[in-house]
């Protein structure tokens, strides 16, 4: 059995089927009210990393979204497809529009250091900014191997070869783990969670959940955020807004994350 | 989990092919969001409701039209192995027969979503997961629920019920097919008609006489339990119906066939309580394909009204368009809440057989007219068979008919008050 752990990014975005409407002041687009749903490729990218798990190259599946409260919905459905934790690294409503990929590739660094994965699967882009970005980033800042747009992955070993579909055609090109690889299209067909997955998910987690004790110094700089798990499948980590702290000690069972400036 | 099943469905490359060719082949119509909160469901319900209508714009949307078209769902069995394998064909089933035990609510949910993407598949849906599937449960032995459910919840096997025959609809206990006892087995002979999922059914349950001289005539009825290929039994050629088309309907012709004895579902000549308490249910469920077809009524008529232009400005913006917007949507929303209380009060144990008559009387009268709206917002376009609110409405007339007449429904509900007062 494998000891990889594979850290998965989801984003939460408009829906593909919304008709996107225009704000009257002109400053974006509609998102109040507007049906939001998981990134089509975040899902592709959760597809493989469940489907790495199936075949046991994979020990652990973890979610990752950074964004506001509504995010925990996108991490819901990354759970019910067969991931295994979900990280909610919390932004408040007002500050989720500034939030870029050089901010979550940030975050994302932070979170493979800290869980010790072993392969950071993400979407290639995200159909509300198409920025193509995060991933490159990431691996950037980590320093590691990075194999975008994927259509096809095979990981033996300590290696992953990964088919990318460039201008030109068709890649392949080898990475030693660990390593980024962003998903593109026709790299899987990403399965629907099924009513008992779903409702599995659920009822463990009414068993399950409690409250630990915030920590009694606030660790961001203005405004102060309590830092509050939700234990089973679900963490909460807060970030300030300017700047993300960090504090290296336990208050209990919550930890919050070091992170650096956004 | 097992993805085998998925490996044949090709996903359109929906964002590469926006937007001309989706406007002109209609599959990106955008639909109008339902406002779960004002429905009371919880967040699992809500998650469901959106795994399941993902699917369903997916997988069965794009069918629609064809299967309405041609009175034929090519890909039917393969589509019931995807949706055995979302775990919809047994909602109301234990978990420990593979089902996935839930409750009323939530299968009146999916009936809703089935019937929203094409109401003809989420009849055969209704006919398979409630009146086939639920009445097993509710009414079968270990040996029989063993037998018969894995294979229909899976998907591989396709359910059907029969009560109704060509002269005796909604007089139904004035049926006149026989069952006589021979040994060990009992010999079958007559027709039953208007039978849903009667071409394809693996599995049936199936209402016959056993006591031709019960007095009163319902206690010699028994249910029991047939399989397709069983020595004697047959169905001849599909109807050629005005809606619904697509899920098969015909005539099942009895002649001499042997049903085993441990085939009775229920006890002997005790077929009239699981035949009437059954109905309850179906009609509870059933009520959730009307909410669907006016769901779909609304999303393809509001956004059109949004799109189309008369006197240089966009319909949506009369009066008397708002008016229909406002009579089409208020009427959807009213029947839905009265749907799924009825079903949260069942799922609690409060079985009122006036109210699962009233919701789906309500319902399917409502669903007539949304529909009729439907094609009176789109004028003209609403007349001819590229857009489909002529399929709306020859849908939803059905609903008035099925599961009990109109008729029926209000003498269950009138007599409900008669009783009360004896």
């Amino acid at each position: 059995m494998a000891e990889l752990r594979a850290l998965v990014g989801v984003k939460r975005v408009i829906d593909y089927a919304v008709k996107i409407r225009v704000k009257p002041d002109k400053t974006g687009v509609v998102t109040d009210g507007v049906k939001h749903s998981m990134n089509p490729f975040c899902e592709i990218a959760v597809e493989e990393a469940v489907r790495l798990k199936e075949k046991k190259l994979v020990k652990e599946v973890i979610a990752v979204s950074c964004g506001p409260k509504q995010c925990q919905e996108t991490l819901r459905t990354a759970l019910a497809m067969g991931a295994d934790r979900g990280i909610h690294v919390e932004v408040p409503e007002s500050e989720a529009e500034r939030l870029g990929p050089l901010q979550v590739s940030r975050v994302l660094t932070a979170l493979a250091q800290k869980e010790k994965a072993g392969l950071v699967l993400l979407g290639k882009q995200a159909i509300d900014d198409d920025c193509n970005q995060t991933g490159q980033m990431t691996a950037a800042m980590l320093d590691w191997p990075q194999g975008t747009f994927a259509s096809k992955l095979t990981l033996e070993g300590d290696k992953v070869t990964v088919e990318r579909e460039i201008d030109g055609g068709l890649e392949t090109i080898r990475l030693k783990l660990p390593a980024v690889v962003t998903a593109d299209l026709r790299l899987n067909e990403p399965r629907y969670a099924t009513l008992p997955n779903i409702m599995d998910y659920e009822a463990a987690r009414a068993l399950g959940g409690h409250e630990s004790q915030p920590p009694s110094s606030p660790v961001c700089g203005p405004p102060a955020f309590a830092c509050s798990s939700l234990p089973l499948y679900l963490q909460l980590v807060p970030i300030g807004t300017r700047t993300c702290f960090l504090s290296s000690s336990n208050h209990g069972e919550s930890s919050t994350l070091k992170l650096f400036p956004l | 989990m097992a993805v085998a099943a998925w490996q044949g469905c090709a996903r359109l490359s929906w964002w590469r092919v926006r937007p001309a060719a989706l406007f002109a082949s209609r599959r990106g119509y955008s639909t109008m969001p339902v406002d779960d909160t004002i429905n009371g469901l919880n967040e699992e319900q809500k998650q469901m409701r959106q795994t399941v209508f993902r699917f369903l714009q997916q997988h069965l949307a794009p069918k629609a039209r064809e299967i309405d078209q041609t009175n034929e769902f090519k890909d039917l069995r393969e589509f019931w192995k995807q949706l055995g394998h979302l775990g919809v064909l047994g909602i109301t089933v234990p978990a420990q027969y593979g089902g996935s035990g839930l409750g009323f609510l939530d299968h009146v949910v999916v009936m809703e979503e089935i019937s929203r993407a094409s109401a003809s598949v989420g009849l055969s849906y209704g006919a398979h997961s409630n009146l086939c599937v639920n009445q097993l449960v509710r009414n079968g032995n270990e040996t029989q629920k063993e037998k018969y459910l894995p294979k229909l919840i899976s998907g591989e096997h396709i359910g059907a019920l029969a009560m109704s025959e060509p002269s005796a609809g909604s007089d139904v206990v004035s049926m006149k097919l026989k069952a006589e006892k021979k040994g060990d087995y009992y010999i079958l002979n007559g027709t039953k008609f208007w039978i849903t999922n009667g071409p394809d059914a693996d599995v049936l349950i199936v209402y016959a006489k056993t006591d031709m001289s019960a007095v009163p005539v319902s206690r010699g009825i028994t249910a029991f339990i047939v399989e397709k290929g069983m020595p004697g039994f047959s169905t001849s050629q599909k109807l050629d119906k005005l809606g619904m088309r697509g899920s098969n309907t015909c005539e099942l012709i009895f002649e001499n066939c042997k049903v085993p004895v441990s085939n009775v579902l229920g006890h002997l000549n005790k077929g009239v309580y699981v035949l009437m308490s059954g109905l309850d249910l179906e009609r509870l469920v059933l009520a959730g394909g009307p909410l669907g077809i006016m769901q779909a009524v609304l999303d393809h008529t509001i956004p059109y009204l949004h799109v189309r232009e008369a006197f240089g400005q966009k319909i949506g913006h009369f009066q008397l368009m708002q008016g229909k917007m406002a009579d089409m949507y208020t009427r959807l929303t009213t029947s839905r809440q009265y749907v799924y209380n009825v079903a949260k009060a069942c799922d609690e144990g409060h079985h009122t057989p006036k109210d699962c008559a009233g919701v789906i009387l309500y319902a399917a009268e409502s669903a007539t007219q949304v529909a009729l709206d439907g094609i009176q917002c789109l004028g003209g376009n609403g007349y001819i068979n590229d857009f489909p609110m002529g399929r709306f409405l020859r849908d939803a007339k059905l609903y008035e008919i099925g599961a009990g007449t109109s008729e029926i429904r209000r003498l269950v509900i009138g007599r409900a008050f008669n009783e009360a007062f004896k």
